[in-house]
């Protein structure tokens, strides 16, 4: 319990312009984020699959009770962790740790090594479930969950360490991802195989223009496990597109990709946001990337939340350059 | 015996009896297919399924034990039922067994789903050999009636099992061989590879493994109605590992592990070194050595799965890449 009222300052959170946060970070990286137009993109997209998200929340209310759908207090908070705890045996992975990801907002995970951002992630997405304190997404309490309806809630994860699925195409890889197919039912390629044909060319067009998106169409038949470290990396982001998620978490996604290739990685995950409304919340360790793309920014240490603002303040943090540079001392 | 012994005794018949066989043990190999091959559930129980298969084909199919016989045969019920019934029921209830073993077992980490596996179908065998009241324990049970035995006279009887049995496993491979190819199998094969992926996309993994396990159960709960109908007698020790177990991974692996039609052509091949070397040593090899060669003959089995494990992992034909045929092409 050594968080410290003072870092509350760097909670951008109550006020809630836009024009703070564009202005904040136009000196750093020139583009624009424009929240408005973003904002009504989540609203049609929530729309279109309003049928599918709604039978998913029904499913969720009989399953986890009325009693826990919390009420939040501004639509704007996409996810809010709350005092959440892990250990491993004797080691506090992640301690009282509270932050809230925003809706629209691509935001930063940062930390020195062992600081708790993946178990963070873990426990977010449902594979790990904490010891205490509570995940609230989209209102709805998802902690202690297991991951596969985590994933129906909206929220979709990539890996550190690329877990592409080796002995399968890259299509298929993609293929496998999008929720509600018919005909992952045993037995419905007899059944109703017209159904299944037909949402398998919905998923291979879908499929295909991901891959054109993160430019791994040429290697669409190729065996996952071929691929370079680098475009694994790009396959992760590709499985992620496949869903129409409200935020993805993104664990180093620019970790072994080349500098190139990081560029355009950075511009798609901002398209992301632009374009099709969706969340970003992103664990990396290239600073570069950090402040060019990230804004607000979490700094982790230790398994708390060390500091919060935008990169210029976190960058100007004192305590944050100790617990980089001073190891975990602060 | 000499070779023209064998040759006069009907070596067309011994070839119908080594294809009957060959093909009971394609529908093993097709059902830990799709356990292994396609969702890589490590299932070292296959026997435990046999036997299932095979004591309830038997148990349904045959009368109560009457006269005489009935004092020397106990056995807990005969609904002498005709013989589609008992493949029925066969496939159905190796499929409950599964579920009641999946339930505990699937959600530990394959080593132990391994382990577990190997365990149980020991019990399951153990079972039928000390409970007398149940099948008769160890003496087993005899005059498991043959489907459609009076059509054709005694001699040629073989003939006609024959077809039977190639018919079950034709419709057995085209069913599941649709069934896996599609956005189903692609799950599976998804676990297979991570199920952590599997989990983080929303598929839900135990519900998965648990259909995985009962399907392959019931395919083999089929082959062992097959066995015992061929059979006509069976007792616990048919289902020992060795042969209930060991020579359907040695096929699965040998034939390709993930490929339907590998997987048959591996329990083929398999049963033809098998039988083949069985032929060889009666016929070649004096009879002062001849009680040693089951013994070469296992060393050569485990040779062949060695050198294919070194030198084909993927066995004969290997899978196919992709796993969806519903897909555009």
């Amino acid at each position: 319990m050594r968080r410290t009222d003072g870092l509350l300052a760097f909670f951008p959170e109550e006020s809630d312009e836009p024009a703070t946060l564009s202005g904040s970070c136009a000196n750093i990286h020139t583009r624009e984020r424009p929240l408005a137009s973003a904002a009504c993109t989540i609203i049609e997209v929530t729309s279109r699959h309003r049928g599918e998200w709604e039978r998913v929340s029904n499913l969720s209310d009989l399953n986890m009770g009325t009693s826990r759908t919390v009420a939040t207090d501004t639509q704007h908070v996409l996810l809010q962790v709350e005092n959440v705890a892990k250990s491993f045996g004797g080691l506090q992975a992640v301690q009282n740790c509270s932050m809230q990801v925003r809706s629209g907002t691509i935001t930063g995970l940062i930390g020195p090594n062992g600081a708790g951002k993946t178990t963070l992630f873990n426990l977010i997405s449902g594979f790990y479930a904490p010891d205490a304190g509570s995940i609230v997404f989209q209102g709805k309490r998802i902690d202690g969950l297991p991951p596969h309806r985590i994933f129906h809630h909206g929220l979709c994860r990539t890996f550190q360490v690329p877990k592409e699925l080796k002995q399968m195409t890259v299509l298929e890889n993609l293929m496998l991802v999008p929720a509600g197919q018919a005909g992952e039912r045993m037995g419905t390629a007899w059944l109703i195989p017209w159904r299944v044909r037909r949402q398998e060319q919905e998923a291979y067009d879908k499929a295909l223009d991901v891959l054109e998106f993160v430019s791994l169409a040429h290697l669409r038949d190729e065996y996952a496990a071929n691929l370079s470290t680098g475009q694994k990396k790009l396959l992760e982001l590709a499985r992620a597109m496949m869903t129409d998620p409200r935020l993805i978490m993104l664990d180093e996604p620019g970790a072994g990709v080349n500098p190139t290739l990081l560029d355009s990685l950075m511009r798609q995950i901002e398209r992301l946001v632009a374009e099709r409304g969706i969340t970003v919340l992103l664990i990396e360790h290239n600073m570069a990337v950090v402040m060019g793309l990230c804004d607000p920014v979490i700094v982790m240490s230790n398994g708390e939340k060390l500091a919060e603002g935008t990169p210029a303040e976190i960058q100007r943090n004192e305590q944050v350059l100790a617990a980089y540079l001073g190891g975990q001392n602060r | 015996m000499t070779v023209e012994a064998i040759l006069s005794s009907g070596l067309l018949n011994y070839l119908v009896g080594f294809l009957i066989v060959a093909s009971i043990y394609a529908l093993f190999t097709l059902g830990l297919n799709v356990h292994f091959g396609d969702t890589g559930l490590i299932n070292f129980g296959v026997a435990g399924f046999f036997a299932i298969g095979a004591y309830t084909a038997a148990l349904v199919t045959k009368p109560l034990p009457t006269g005489e016989l009935a004092r020397y045969t106990q056995q807990a019920f005969g609904l002498d039922q005709p013989f589609l019934v008992g493949i029925i029921a066969a496939a159905l209830v190796s499929g409950i067994i599964a579920v009641l073993i999946g339930i505990p077992t699937l959600r530990l980490r394959e080593d132990y789903l391994a382990i577990a596996t190997i365990g149980i179908a020991e019990s399951i065998r153990l079972v039928f050999n000390n409970e007398q009241w149940l099948a008769n324990g160890s003496k087993g049970l005899v005059g498991i009636p043959r489907p459609l035995y009076d059509l054709v006279p005694t001699a040629y009887y073989n003939y006609v099992y024959l077809g039977i049995v190639i018919i079950v496993l034709a419709v057995v491979a085209v069913l599941l061989e649709r069934m896996i190819r599609s956005p189903w199998g692609r799950v599976l094969r998804a676990i297979r590879e991570d199920e952590v992926v599997a989990a983080a996309y929303g598929k839900n993994v135990f519900a998965f493994k648990l259909q995985a396990l009962v399907l392959g159960a019931m395919v083999m709960g089929i082959g062992g109605a097959l066995y015992a109908h061929n059979a006509g007698t069976i007792s616990p020790s048919v289902f020992e590992p060795v042969f209930g177990t060991f020579i359907v991974w040695v096929m699965l692996i040998l034939g390709g592990s993930g490929n339907t039609k590998g997987v048959i052509l591996g329990a083929f091949v398999f049963w033809a070194i098998w039988a083949g070397t069985q032929f060889a040593t009666d016929a070649f090899v004096p009879p002062a050595l001849n009680s040693r060669a089951p013994h070469f003959r296992f060393l050569l089995m485990e040779t062949l799965l060695v050198l294919m494990l070194l030198f084909r992992p993927k066995g004969i034909l290997g899978e196919e890449r992709f796993v969806s045929t519903l897909r555009p092409r």
